[in-house]
C-alpha cells in the first residue's frame, strides 16, 4: 500500500509540476498499466492454451493464472483515465488540427481519432474481461459438480477467445503503443508486444507460484512443474529475441530514414545502454542461466532469473513508450515510480480472487496427470 | 565368454517400470529397457545419469555459430568486399540469420550423428532387434554375467511383474530369430550406402579440384556453341553468294518490315517528286502540334529560330537558313520539306537518324502553324486545381 501511495503521490505531484513532468507522469502510468495488463492477459491466455491443447500438467496451479486476470477491470479503468485525462500529452494524433495539417498523418485520421480509438479499446476490454470471467466461472463450477462438460465447454471458449484475442490485441498494441509515434509503422510490432507479454507472463507466473508456495497459499507444485515453466520461459525469451531481431534487421538492412528513426531514438546516447540492458535481461540472462537442468528446478534460482526478466520487461516497455515522449532517454525514469503505484492494484485483487476459490481445481479430469508430472 | 541374458516382454509401460525398479532393487544387472516411445520415469528407474548429448549439441551449436560468423565476415569483409545496401562490409546484423541456421544445423546433425556413434549404429553393423519393441511391446533385458545370478528368481520376477513372454539365451541365440536384421550387412542397400559414403567425398573433392582456376582469367566456358555460332558473320567473306559477301542488298522492289517507302535521292528533281507525291498523314490537332513544337525546339530552333525567322541562337557563327515566312519557303510543299529533313539540303544535314518518320511530319505541321503567324499554336492546357496553382505556373 505504501508503494501504491508513493506511486500515485508522484503521479499527482508530477502533473502539477510542469507540462514536461506531467507528460512523463502520464507516460509512466501508461507504462505501468500495460505492464500489469500484459501479465493479467497472460493469465487468461495461459489458461486458454492449456484448455485448447488438452494439456494437463498445469492444472494443479491453474487457479493462479486464473486469478492473474483480476487486474483486467482495473486496467480498463486506468486506460480510461489515461485516455480521458492524458491523451493530448501522449499521442500526437489526439490533436485533430495538427493531424490535419501534417501531410504524413492526415490520411491516418480515419483510423487514429478519439471516438474510434475508444470504441476499439472498449471492444478489446469487453472481450478480455468477458472470456476471463467465463473460463474462470466454468472452472469453479466444476469444483462443485465435477461435470466433465465444463472442461469441454472451456476448450471451445478458449478457442474462440484466442481467435478474438489475436485481433483485439493487434489493435490494442498498435493503438496504445505504436501510435505514440504515429508516423512510424512496423507490421511485426503487435507480435513483438505479444512476445514480450508471453515472456513477462511466464516470469510473473513462476514468481507468483514460488511466493504462493512459500506462504502456504498453494501446495503440490513440484520441481517438475517449475522445470516445464522454466523451459517455456526460455522459449518465450528466445521468441522475443527472435522477433526483436526480425524487426531490427529489416530496418537496419533497408536503411530508410522514416523507419530507422525508431532505432535512432533508442540507440543514441544513454539509449544504447538501455537497449543493451533490454536485450541482456530479456534474452541473454534467462537463456544462459537456465541452461543447466538443476537451475530450472531450483525456485531460488528461478526467482532471481524471473526478477531479472520482469525488470527487463519494464525496460522493454520503457524503451517503447518513453523515447517518443522526451529526450534524453533517462528523463522518464520518474515514470518508474508511477509504475510502482499500480503494483498493489495488481497484487491485492489477485490474492482476493485467488482466495475466493479452492486453491486447486479438485475435480478437474487432468488433475491426476498434473500431480504426477514427471520430466 | 558369451554373455547370457533374460529378456521379458511386457504389454504395459507401468509393468516395465515396475519390473525395472524391482530388478535393480534386487541387485541384478539390468542391461537395458526397450520401448517404442520415450517412457516417463524410465531413465530414473534404470538409474541412468543425465544425458551428455546436450553438451554435444551445445558445442556443435557454438562451432556452427563461429563458423557462420567467420565465413561471412571473411567473405564479405576480407576476401571479396562488396558494398550491399550502403552497409559496412562487416555488418553483423546481416550475418545473424546464416549464423543462426548454421548453429541449428550443426547442433542437430552432429547431435544425431553422435547418438548413432554412441549407440554403435552405422552401416554394415548387424544389430539384434528384439521382436515388437518398435511396435507394441516393452522389453527388459537382464544380464546373467555372474553365475551367482538366480535365474529362477529373475524369471519369476519378470512373470510376476506382468511379462507376457520371457526368453533367455546368449546374444547370438537372442538375435537368431532375426536373421533378416542381421543379414542386412550384405544387402544391396548397405552396399549402396557404403558406396555413397566412399564416392561422395571423392566426387566432391575431385569436382572442386577440377574446377580450380586462375581467377584473373576469363571463365572457362564448357559448351561453346553459344559463343561460336555456326552462322556466318556480316563482314565475313561468303562463298555461297555470287559476289562473295555475307551481307546482301535487299531484293529489288521489296521493303523490310517496318521500312517506309521512300524512293528518292538527294537531288532537286527527286525533292520535287517527293513534294508532288507525299502528303502529311497527321492533322494539325493540339496534340500533334504540341509534340511538333517540342521536337522543333529540340532539333530545329537552334538554326531556324523559335519563330521560324531563320534567326536561331547559332546564326552569327553559322550561315543563316531561309526565313520560313519568305515567299520561297511558303511555296514549299509538305513533301519537299519532308525530303529536306530526311536527306538534308545544302548546309543542312540529314535529320533522319534524330527524328522518326512520324516526328518529321509533326515538325512540318508545326512549321506550317509558324508560317500562319501564330507563334504559340499549341493552346496552353488549362491547369486543373484552382487559381493557386495557375499562378504558380505563370
Amino acid at each position: 500500500m505504501g508503494l501504491g501511495a508513493a506511486g500515485f503521490l508522484t503521479f499527482g505531484v508530477s502533473l502539477l509540476l510542469s507540462p514536461q513532468a506531467a507528460q512523463r507522469a502520464w507516460a509512466g502510468l501508461l507504462l505501468g498499466n500495460i505492464f500489469f495488463l500484459s501479465l493479467s492477459l497472460f493469465g487468461v491466455i495461459f489458461v486458454a492454451l492449456m484448455y485448447i491443447f488438452n494439456s494437463g500438467w498445469a492444472v494443479i496451479f491453474r487457479r493462479v493464472p486464473e486469478a492473474m486476470a483480476a487486474y483486467l477491470p482495473f486496467a480498463a479503468l486506468v486506460m480510461a483515465v489515461i485516455f480521458l485525462g492524458g491523451r493530448t500529452y501522449l499521442y500526437p494524433w489526439a490533436d485533430a488540427l495538427a493531424m490535419a495539417e501534417n501531410p504524413h498523418l492526415h490520411h491516418k485520421a480515419a483510423y487514429l481519432n478519439a471516438p474510434f480509438f475508444m470504441i476499439r479499446a472498449v471492444i478489446s476490454f469487453a472481450v478480455w474481461i468477458g472470456f476471463s470471467r467465463l473460463l474462470a466461472y466454468h472452472s469453479r463450477l466444476q469444483d462443485e459438480n465435477g461435470d466433465l462438460t465444463h472442461t469441454l465447454q472451456n476448450r471451445k471458449y478458449a478457442a474462440i477467445f484466442l481467435l478474438m484475442f489475436g485481433v483485439t490485441f493487434l489493435f490494442s498494441s498498435v493503438d496504445w503503443i505504436m501510435s505514440l509515434e504515429p508516423e512510424w509503422v512496423s507490421t511485426i510490432f503487435p507480435i513483438y508486444i505479444f512476445a514480450g507479454l508471453l515472456l513477462g507472463g511466464f516470469a510473473a507466473l513462476i514468481i507468483l507460484l514460488i511466493k504462493f508456495q512459500e506462504n502456504d497459499l498453494l501446495s503440490g507444485v513440484t520441481h517438475h512443474h517449475y522445470y516445464e515453466l522454466a523451459r517455456a520461459l526460455c522459449a518465450a525469451s528466445l521468441f522475443w529475441a527472435y522477433i526483436w531481431f526480425s524487426q531490427y534487421m529489416l530496418i537496419y538492412y533497408t536503411n530508410i530514414p522514416e523507419e530507422s528513426i525508431y532505432f535512432a531514438r533508442r540507440f543514441t546516447g544513454a539509449g544504447w545502454w538501455f537497449s543493451l540492458l533490454n536485450l541482456s535481461l530479456n534474452w541473454i540472462v534467462p537463456q544462459i542461466t537456465l541452461i543447466p537442468d538443476r537451475a530450472r528446478r531450483s525456485p531460488r534460482h528461478l526467482l532471481a532469473v524471473c526478477g531479472a526478466v520482469l525488470l527487463g520487461r519494464f525496460i522493454d516497455l520503457y524503451l517503447l513508450i518513453m523515447p517518443p515522449i522526451g529526450q534524453p532517454i533517462y528523463s522518464g525514469l520518474l515514470g518508474g515510480i508511477v509504475f510502482l503505484g499500480l503494483l498493489p492494484l495488481f497484487i491485492l485483487p489477485l490474492i482476493h480472487t485467488y482466495r475466493s476459490a479452492k486453491p486447486i481445481p479438485e475435480r478437474d479430469p487432468y488433475l491426476v496427470e498434473s500431480i504426477h508430472l514427471h520430466v | 565368454m558369451t554373455e547370457r541374458y533374460v529378456i521379458g516382454y511386457f504389454r504395459e509401460e507401468k509393468d516395465l517400470l515396475h519390473a525395472t525398479g524391482e530388478a535393480r532393487r534386487r541387485g541384478y544387472r539390468v542391461l537395458d529397457a526397450f520401448s517404442p516411445y520415450p517412457v516417463h520415469g524410465l531413465p530414473d528407474a534404470l538409474g541412468l545419469p543425465p544425458s551428455r548429448l546436450t553438451w554435444i549439441g551445445m558445442w556443435a551449436g557454438i562451432i556452427g555459430l563461429v563458423l557462420g560468423l567467420v565465413l561471412q565476415s571473411w567473405t564479405s569483409d576480407y576476401d571479396w568486399p562488396l558494398i550491399v545496401g550502403g552497409q559496412p562490409f562487416n555488418s553483423w546484423p546481416v550475418f545473424v540469420p546464416v549464423s543462426f541456421e548454421l548453429t541449428v544445423l550443426l547442433a542437430g546433425v552432429i547431435g544425431v550423428v553422435a547418438l548413432f556413434m554412441r549407440s554403435k549404429l552405422w552401416p554394415g553393423r548387424a544389430v539384434p532387434i528384439l521382436p515388437h519393441i518398435t511396435d507394441d511391446r516393452f522389453a527388459l533385458a537382464i544380464n546373467l554375467v555372474d553365475a551367482s545370478a538366480d535365474t529362477e528368481d529373475i524369471l519369476s520376477l519378470l512373470r510376476a511383474s506382468g511379462a507376457v513372454e520371457v526368453v533367455q539365451g546368449d546374444e547370438m541365440a537372442l538375435s537368431a530369430p532375426l536373421e533378416r536384421a542381421a543379414g542386412q550387412g550384405n544387402s544391396l542397400f548397405y552396399r549402396l550406402a557404403w558406396a555413397g559414403v566412399v564416392l561422395i567425398p571423392i566426387v566432391t573433392l575431385g569436382g572442386l579440384w577440377m574446377a580450380r582456376r586462375d581467377l584473373t582469367l576469363p571463365n572457362i566456358v564448357v559448351p561453346t556453341q553459344m559463343v561460336d555460332s555456326p552462322a556466318s558473320r556480316a563482314q565475313e567473306p561468303n562463298a555461297v553468294f555470287a559476289n562473295g559477301m555475307t551481307q546482301q542488298q535487299p531484293v529489288a522492289g521489296t521493303l523490310a518490315q517496318n521500312q517506309r517507302f521512300f524512293p528518292y535521292k538527294s537531288n532537286d528533281a527527286d525533292r520535287k517528286r517527293a513534294g508532288l507525291s507525299m502528303t502529311n498523314p497527321f492533322r494539325p490537332d493540339p496534340e500533334s502540334l504540341k509534340h511538333g513544337k517540342q521536337l522543333y525546339d529540340t532539333f530545329c530552333m537552334i538554326c531556324h529560330g523559335a519563330s521560324g525567322g531563320g534567326d536561331g541562337p547559332v546564326v552569327p557563327k553559322f550561315p543563316n537558313p531561309p526565313n520560313f515566312r519568305s515567299k520561297q519557303s511558303l511555296r514549299l510543299r509538305d513533301g519537299e520539306m519532308f525530303h529536306t529533313i530526311t536527306l538534308g539540303r545544302k548546309k543542312m544535314a540529314s535529320y533522319a537518324s534524330q527524328v522518326s518518320w512520324d516526328e518529321r511530319w509533326k515538325i512540318i505541321l508545326y512549321i506550317r502553324s509558324l508560317q500562319k503567324g501564330s507563334l504559340s499554336p499549341a493552346p496552353a492546357a488549362k491547369p486543373a486545381g484552382g487559381t493557386r496553382q495557375a499562378i504558380a505556373v505563370r
